[in-house]
């Protein structure tokens, strides 16, 4: 059994405006929300020019939300994140072991609250992600009758990795999921909207997850995609005895200690890191680094 | 029998006889006499000849004109603005009647504001099973990122309005709520203030309930929303803008309750509180009564591609800062699918059953109910649950679409709603001259005060069309009458009408403030109605030297205007005007809509600036603009030089109306100056533009002289100074420098140096001192000055005008351009 990982981020974000924006103002989902594989015992967040109004709340789906103010002429926004977070090993249960897909499905379903069809919040179309039959139809090879959920889910998966290319030129964040699945090509933000949206079309619970990726390639293995920026992948509700299950479409792997959570909701909308709507002329520049370092146990 | 057939009754002076068989009658019973409640009416009804009737419409119509009330007038792509119009006959409500309904509503208002605040809280109800939950998580007008917050104020609901209709046993049963906001309550005040003028004797003899006391009770209800004990809360109604179809009903409804009409531009965000950014700086909000759709009150937590909304907005309100009637995803409490549960909930959790009915209403996800629907398919209304989408009548299905509609139904049960189709009650309706029996719905206002629910004693009954569905009637009917509870309790009749023109009494600490956005738009106001004036004067002078016999004199005095037209650029000779006959040329600057340089143009530019700043302007101003674009109507498609010349003087005296409006009855404050410097700048702009553009001005004899004089108003201040034929010299002196010629720049440029030197904000705060020195030098005249200038000269006094324009627009008026990412 593996030990806790400890890592220290850094998410940088900088804007620097054309023309001088007088007033702005921002919401930020930037410190990894605790789980029980997960602890956070240190974030910070450090914003310049200093905000004039800053206040912290938990939002609808339980995430760290942090809205802020800037007020006065400024040319540049620097936003930097920094968060100590401790992952624990996790064990993903025996595929055969889970319910058949169809079975969570129809739990989802239930007239009265209980915890499938509080999942059932996420089976919906939401901002991003819409709901259609194309994306049924490509979901459903891999969920043919009886399947158990969790070995569904991870031939998805896998497919999803290999019958898409990665490719930051192919889309922008407002790229539209169905050209997505037409292009096959995108990003991680792309490959996880359209896992949500196949998922979804066929019914079952699915959300959003934003957050880090250690990219340090370990020996022998092969550097993952996904470096220097956050990371997005998916989780799916397996039925109240398992609960919810990550996948990461973009790897083709289910995640385990290398992926640092922050924040998740329906889709990206929900937990963008940086949202913001300023006062002002001209165009912007953005630059984000970010950098997972794990810490010598 | 459906309400449309009853319109194939043939028409009979005034309505009698026995009511319809399945449809309960307003006026008469089964065996066809006159109900008790209806007797003065009736018989008043019965004594209208056709040629009474047909004037009672005429001048409800009429009336409802002069208030403004058109949808969304000022669309430019026109269509949309289909005028709404009102039946001027009223649905009579018996009070005791009334009074039972009220219990029901008060009930129901009640029942939701618990189903709110349990769905945007703890949820029990999801736990003890009374709510599906797909009916929240599938439903995008439940609001997930709001769900937590405690609204400011403690409750969701301030305002609700209910869609009734009575049903064939003679029972009211509620169709609809609304509970994003009570759209209507606009419609329901303008309609009382024509029903009552133009049926003062019957309004008089039904004693009809008094509408101004429940909104005075909204007034102090808002007030008592903000946090902290502020004395002198300040409330204003946050509208999406003029485009918006309700916009005249979000307008009328400010000035009712006496709040000034903001749009989201208006308002800032700092430091989590809600301001309007006036001339004169920040002014806190404590209460905002919002007309905007939930998602689009803050770009920064609700995902809209536009970016429209205030930043910040659900932060401040977050943080109790502010508060918001009706809170954010209150409309989520109007969802059709939930009605079928309430009943359950009222029953759990008040221990009571529901006081009024509803509608027999399905979702389809209830899966014990569906079978029965599907098989019985035509008695319902078929609606999206979550989705907006046309609902579709079962009773209009051929079999194929039955036959399709049940699989679709039975494939996707959880994305339906059905209601059962009603026969709404009919009422005398006046069209035209004829008295008919129509179908009407009742919507119903419910207001809830710190202490309990109001419900207002009158209404809107819409009138349904032929052949129309009941949900469709708000949307494309357009027809209405007043709703009246007779009541002989003296408390309620008291005053016959109340003066629903008049602002509030009390004095709103706002009211004086002007907001930059529509200083700005005053600003251009001013500057459109002076430049459409001046055009207008030049086109008339030009085509009265069209007619009658060609003189010499008279016909190098038309060429010299076509010369300043061309010049000007209003005529453009690579245009399609070339080759025709003058006449024509000149119809078309006056009636082409489609080319920008005719009047309509300029005329919607004037049009769409006030209507930004509708409450400012009075409605003796409104009429004028409303008819304005009438005027331009084309008659006839062969314009005669008289008939031509009859539109162009009416409209320099409905122009000249509304300037005498401007000085005479307009509050001398920040916006009125604005309004006013626009109109000097653009007089100045204007003069200058015409002496620029003067042919032949080194000739002995300059035919132009005359048409200039005309055109600037200035025949005979001229003549008063010189007995002579007219020199260049001294129509230029009479137009530049004499500052004692009401039309000449020089006296433009005092104006606006007097106007400016009271302009709101700290005399050496930004651009301030640059616009006091650009002042300044406007009305220096340095002898050398005096000399006539030559083109450049002119060209270069323009400039000046068009910069002090620009100084004004960066120093108040914000162009800042908004990023959302």
């Amino acid at each position: 059994m593996p030990a806790a990982v400890q890592y220290q981020i850094v998410h940088r974000t900088r804007y620097l405006y054309e023309g001088a924006v007088t007033v702005s103002h921002h919401l930020a989902h930037l410190a990894p929300r605790p789980l029980p594989t997960q602890r956070c015992p240190w974030h910070e967040l450090q914003i310049t020019p200093q905000p004039v109004g800053r206040s912290v709340h938990s939002d609808a789906f339980g995430n760290v939300t942090t809205y802020f103010e800037i007020e006065g002429r400024h040319t540049e926004l620097d936003v930097i994140s920094r968060s100590f977070v401790e992952v624990m090993p996790s064990e993903l249960p025996d595929p055969a072991a889970t319910p058949a897909w169809e079975t969570v499905r129809d739990a989802c379903q239930a007239p009265m609250l209980t915890p499938s069809s509080a999942a059932g919040e996420f089976r919906f179309a939401s901002p991003m992600v819409p709901v259609a039959r194309e994306f049924a139809e490509y979901a459903l090879p891999d969920f043919p009758p009886g399947r158990p959920i969790l070995a569904a889910l991870e031939a998805f998966m896998k497919r999803i990795f290999r019958e898409f290319r990665f490719d930051t030129r192919a889309t922008d964040v407002a790229t539209p999921v169905h050209d997505v699945l037409r292009n096959r090509a995108g990003v991680c933000q792309d490959f996880a909207h359209l896992m949500l949206a196949c998922i979804r079309s066929i019914g079952l619970p699915a959300r959003y997850i934003s957050g880090y990726l250690e990219t340090l390639p370990p020996p022998g293995k092969p550097k993952l995609t996904g470096a220097d920026a956050s990371h997005a992948w998916i989780s799916l509700f397996c039925g109240d005895k398992h609960g919810w299950i990550d996948a990461d479409p973009t790897n083709g792997i289910f995640p385990a200690q290398r992926h640092i959570t922050v924040a998740w909701g329906r889709d990206f909308s929900d937990v963008s890191p940086l949202r913001g709507v300023t006062l002002g002329a001209g165009g912007q520049r953005l630059s984000v680094g970010v950098d997972v370092m794990q810490m010598e146990g | 029998m459906s309400p449309s057939e009853s319109s194939s009754k043939p028409p009979t002076p005034a309505l009698a006889g026995p009511g319809q068989e399945g449809l309960w009658d307003e006026m008469t019973d089964r065996q066809g006499r006159v109900r008790p409640l209806w007797s003065k009416f009736s018989a008043a009804l019965n004594g209208w000849n056709s040629e009474h009737r047909a004037e009672l419409g005429y001048s409800a119509d009429r009336l409802l004109e002069d208030l403004g009330a058109t949808y969304n007038v000022y669309n430019d792509a026109g269509g949309a603005g289909r005028p709404r119009r009102i039946d001027p006959l009223p649905l009579l409500i018996d009070g005791a009647e009334w009074r039972s309904v009220s219990a029901g509503l008060s009930q129901r208002a009640r029942l939701l504001e618990v189903v709110l605040a349990d769905l945007y809280g703890p949820q029990k109800l999801l736990k003890e099973g009374l709510i599906p939950p797909d009916l929240i998580h599938a439903n995008p007008h439940y609001l997930a990122n709001i769900r937590g917050i405690q609204p400011s104020g403690g409750r969701h609901l301030i305002g609700i309005g209910f869609d009734l209709v009575r049903n064939a046993a003679g029972n009211w049963s509620v169709m609809r709520d609304h509970t994003r906001s009570p759209g209507g309550q606009g419609q329901t005040l303008e309609n009382r203030s024509v029903t009552a003028s133009v049926l003062p004797g019957e309004f008089e003899d039904c004693r009809v309930a008094n509408l101004a006391p429940f909104f005075e009770s909204e007034r102090e209800t808002f007030r008592s929303l903000a946090a902290g004990h502020v004395n002198m809360p300040n409330v204003v109604l946050l509208t999406p803008g003029f485009r918006h179809p309700s916009y005249f009903e979000h307008a009328y409804k400010a000035r009712v309750l006496g709040i000034p009409l903001v749009e989201p531009a208006d308002l800032t965000v700092r430091e989590r509180r809600l301001f309007l950014k006036t001339l004169s700086g920040l002014r806190r909000i404590d209460v905002l009564a919002c007309r905007l759709d939930t998602d689009a009150i803050d770009p920064l937590e609700f995902w809209t591609h536009g970016g429209s909304g205030v930043p910040g907005l659900t932060e401040a309100w977050r943080s109790g800062n502010v508060a918001l009637a009706n809170a954010p995803g209150s409309g989520f409490g109007g969802t059709l699918a939930l009605m079928p549960f309430l009943r359950g909930v009222c029953k759990k959790w008040f221990g009571e059953d529901l006081k009024l009915p509803f509608v027999e209403t399905w979702w389809l996800g209830q899966s014990r109910i569906r079978q029965q629907v599907v098989n019985d398919l035509r008695h319902y209304v078929i609606h999206p649950a979550f989705t907006s989408g046309r609902p579709v009548r079962g009773s209009q299905m051929s079999i194929a679409e039955r036959a399709q509609w049940t699989a679709t139904l039975e494939a996707r049960p959880h994305d339906f709603v059905v209601q059962r189709e009603m026969k709404p009650s009919v009422t005398p309706s006046l069209e035209g001259q004829t008295i008919r029996s129509r179908s009407v719905i009742w919507r119903a206002f419910c207001l809830q005060t710190g202490t309990g629910s109001s419900i207002l004693p009158g209404g809107l009954a819409m009138v349904v069309q032929d052949g129309g569905l009941v949900e469709d009637s708000q949307e494309t009917g357009q027809v209405s009458k007043d709703v009246w509870v007779t009541d002989n309790s003296a408390a309620h009749a008291v005053e016959p009408v109340i003066r629903l023109s008049q602002p509030a009494v009390t004095r709103d600490p706002l009211a004086s403030e002007v907001p930059s956005r529509m200083a700005e738009q005053l600003f251009w106001v001013g500057r459109y109605a002076e430049r459409i004036e001046l055009r207008t004067r030049l086109l008339r002078t030009t085509l009265r030297r069209l007619g009658g016999e060609l003189s010499s004199i008279r016909r190098n005095q038309r060429d010299a205007c076509f010369s300043i037209l061309r010049q000007m650029k209003i005529l453009q000779d690579d245009g399609p005007q070339v080759g025709r006959l003058p006449v024509m040329m000149l119809a078309r600057l006056i009636h082409d809509a489609k080319y920008p340089k005719a009047l309509p143009s300029l005329i919607r530019s004037l049009l769409w600036n006030a209507a930004s700043a509708r409450d400012r302007l009075s409605d003796d101003t409104w009429r004028v603009f409303n008819r304005l674009e009438n005027l331009l109507q084309p008659g006839s498609s062969n314009p005669t030089v008289t008939s031509q010349l009859q539109i162009l003087d009416s409209l320099v005296l409905h122009l000249a109306a509304f300037s005498g409006m401007q000085a005479e009855n307009m509050t001398r404050g920040h916006g009125w100056r604005f309004l006013e410097i626009g109109r000097r700048i653009e007089r100045s702009l204007g003069v200058l533009s015409l002496l620029e553009s003067t042919p032949d001005t080194q000739a002995d004899e300059v035919p132009a002289l005359d048409p200039l004089l005309e055109t600037c108003d200035s025949v005979m201040t001229y003549r008063r100074r010189h007995f002579s034929r007219p020199r260049w010299d001294a129509v230029v002196e009479l137009l530049l420098f004499d500052s004692t010629n009401p039309r000449g720049v020089m006296s433009q440029a005092e104006i606006l140096s007097k106007q400016c030197e009271m302009l709101p904000g700290e005399r050496d705060f930004g651009l301030m001192p640059k616009i006091r020195e650009h002042v300044a030098s406007l009305v220096e005249t340095p002898p050398s000055a005096l000399t006539v200038p030559d083109r450049a000269g002119f060209e270069k006094r323009a400039a000046a005008f068009e910069q002090l324009s620009d100084l004004l627009t960066q120093h108040y008026f914000s162009h800042s351009v908004r990023r959302v990412y």
